[in-house]
């Protein structure tokens, strides 16, 4: 955060009811609150917003329901009002959403690949040419100047992959559960994410693809595919014949019963949607299953049967790495230099007057 | 203490951390108790963690700040993050480029609690 607010501690001093919403009881309080400072805006699903000091500080916040969905609404009032700053979507793992004068121009979150993993994972942009246009851009905002500049990536496919990254980032978000939301304008000299969208997506839109996404998940999860199921396939025994079948294939291979979809994304670099869906048909066929259980771990086998009590951490003996075995074991006085450390020392600069 | 309940604990930290994707257990001079891997070499991970702990706790005793807190390895394709499990142990968790390392840190500290207490004797499941 690094602002004056807390979760849970009194945002105004003399106003014990502004508080910062962080954790769902936070907001729930104070959205029932009868403060001044608290102006609800229509239903209490909705989006309710609140100046929380002289210095500016704005609150939005969104009730937490069972049915409801407060990423959309937040987007919607933020568009409305011409909003600029970031949006924080609470929940696990939660998000970050930034606006510019009402336009979404980043979003990131755990549960999704960002725009970074997208070109790296998937090889569209080699990490040299990502370190190289990083140094030279990031620090002022032009690394997407520098990408392009360097000729690592199109200006149109650069801005598909930004775009793609903040649909995906606002529906996985969703997708895994928003508490609430709290919204900080902008501040001076903010720095916003080195890979933002130059003119941004209209709120309305992103709340409207969101919705579209959500009602697909909501038909893969009959099939049993969440973001968190652990899909498992068998290893294709062939390379892919079409171009198209690369990403089924893809996913197939790391489908291992033991990564969930989100982690084959990550794996991958490709969005969560692209590949929720991917699994969502191959379940549908029947070559993946997605209600095995999580797979058994793949370490070392344990040390001694289960539940059974083992007195100590494991220690190293002396001789066990039998490194003696390959030192040098004639004239061995405990104090000689072996033969090619000697060696080593030689390589030195001669002192002067050494030199024959 | 039991594997089967350590290696336990391993599984609920990768359930819970969004991120996480293998972990290890080991003693501090690098040689392996437990594993929850991958793709990851397990005795390999035991003692670079080991060696990366030490490491942590050497720099920042020298640069003089103090009891070393957890070790922090960013890379382009993920985080390698080491724990110490009280004076005799320690925990490795690796994570991709999505983990959100301050709530690592968060959900990691009643694991590492509850390893010690395993690890010591102290208890006997999760």
């Amino acid at each position: 955060m690094g602002r004056d607010h807390v979760n849970g501690q009194p945002l105004d001093p003399d106003n014990p009811h502004v508080t910062a919403p962080g954790r769902p009881t936070d907001l729930v309080t104070a959205l029932e609150q009868p403060t001044d400072l608290v102006a609800a805006a229509g239903r209490p699903t909705d989006l309710v917003v609140a100046t929380g000091r002289t210095t500016g500080l704005a609150v939005a916040v969104a009730a937490p329901g069972p049915t409801s969905d407060p990423v959309s609404p937040a987007l919607l009032r933020c568009g409305q009002e011409g909003f600029s700053g970031l949006v924080r979507a609470g929940g696990d793992p939660g998000g970050t959403i930034w606006f510019r004068a009402g336009a979404v121009v980043a979003a990131t979150t755990p549960a999704s690949p960002d725009a970074e993993s997208l070109l790296l994972r998937s090889g569209r942009v080699s990490e040299a040419d990502w370190a190289r246009a990083y140094a030279a851009g990031a620090g002022d905002g032009r690394l997407a100047a520098e990408l392009t500049g360097r000729g690592a990536v199109g200006v149109a496919g650069l801005e598909a992959v930004c775009l793609s990254a903040v649909f995906d980032a606002v529906f996985a978000m969703t997708l895994f559960g928003v508490d609430g939301c709290v919204a900080e304008p902008a501040v001076p000299g903010e720095l916003l994410p080195p890979l933002a969208l130059p003119t941004g997506v209209g709120a309305e839109r992103l709340a409207r693809e969101t919705a579209r996404r959500l009602a697909s998940a909501a038909a893969w999860r009959e099939l049993g595919v969440t973001a968190r199921s652990r899909p498992l396939a068998t290893p294709p025994a062939h390379p892919p014949l079409f171009p198209a079948d690369e990403v089924r294939h893809a996913v197939l291979l790391k489908a291992n019963g033991r990564r969930t979809a989100r982690d084959i994304a990550f794996t991958l670099g490709r969005g969560l949607f692209a590949v929720m869906g991917e699994i969502a048909r191959m379940a549908e066929e029947g070559v993946i299953e997605v209600s095995a259980p999580a797979a058994p771990p793949t370490g070392p086998p344990v040390r001694e049967d289960a539940g059974t009590p083992s007195t100590a951490l494991p220690q190293r003996r002396p001789g066990t790495s039998k490194v003696n075995e390959v030192l040098p074991t004639t004239s061995a006085s405990r104090f000689s230099v072996p033969r090619r450390l000697l060696g080593l020392r030689d390589i030195r600069s001669p002192a002067p007057g050494e030199e024959d | 203490m039991s594997n089967k309940a350590v290696l336990a604990e391993l599984q609920a930290l990768r359930e819970k951390a969004t991120g996480v994707t293998e972990s290890a257990v080991a003693s501090v001079d690098g040689l392996l108790v437990t594993a929850d891997t991958d793709g990851a070499r397990p005795e390999a991970l035991a003692a670079l963690a080991a060696a990366t702990l030490g490491l942590g706790k050497r720099t920042g005793h020298e640069v003089g700040m103090g009891e070393l807190r957890e070790v922090v390895v960013r890379c382009g394709g993920g985080h390698v993050v080491v724990y110490a499990i009280r004076q005799e142990a320690l925990l490795v968790v690796l994570g991709d480029e999505g983990l959100d390392v301050p709530r690592l840190h968060l959900d990691s500290r009643p694991t590492v609690e509850r390893l010690g207490e395993l690890l010591a004797g102290e208890r006997t499941s999760i």
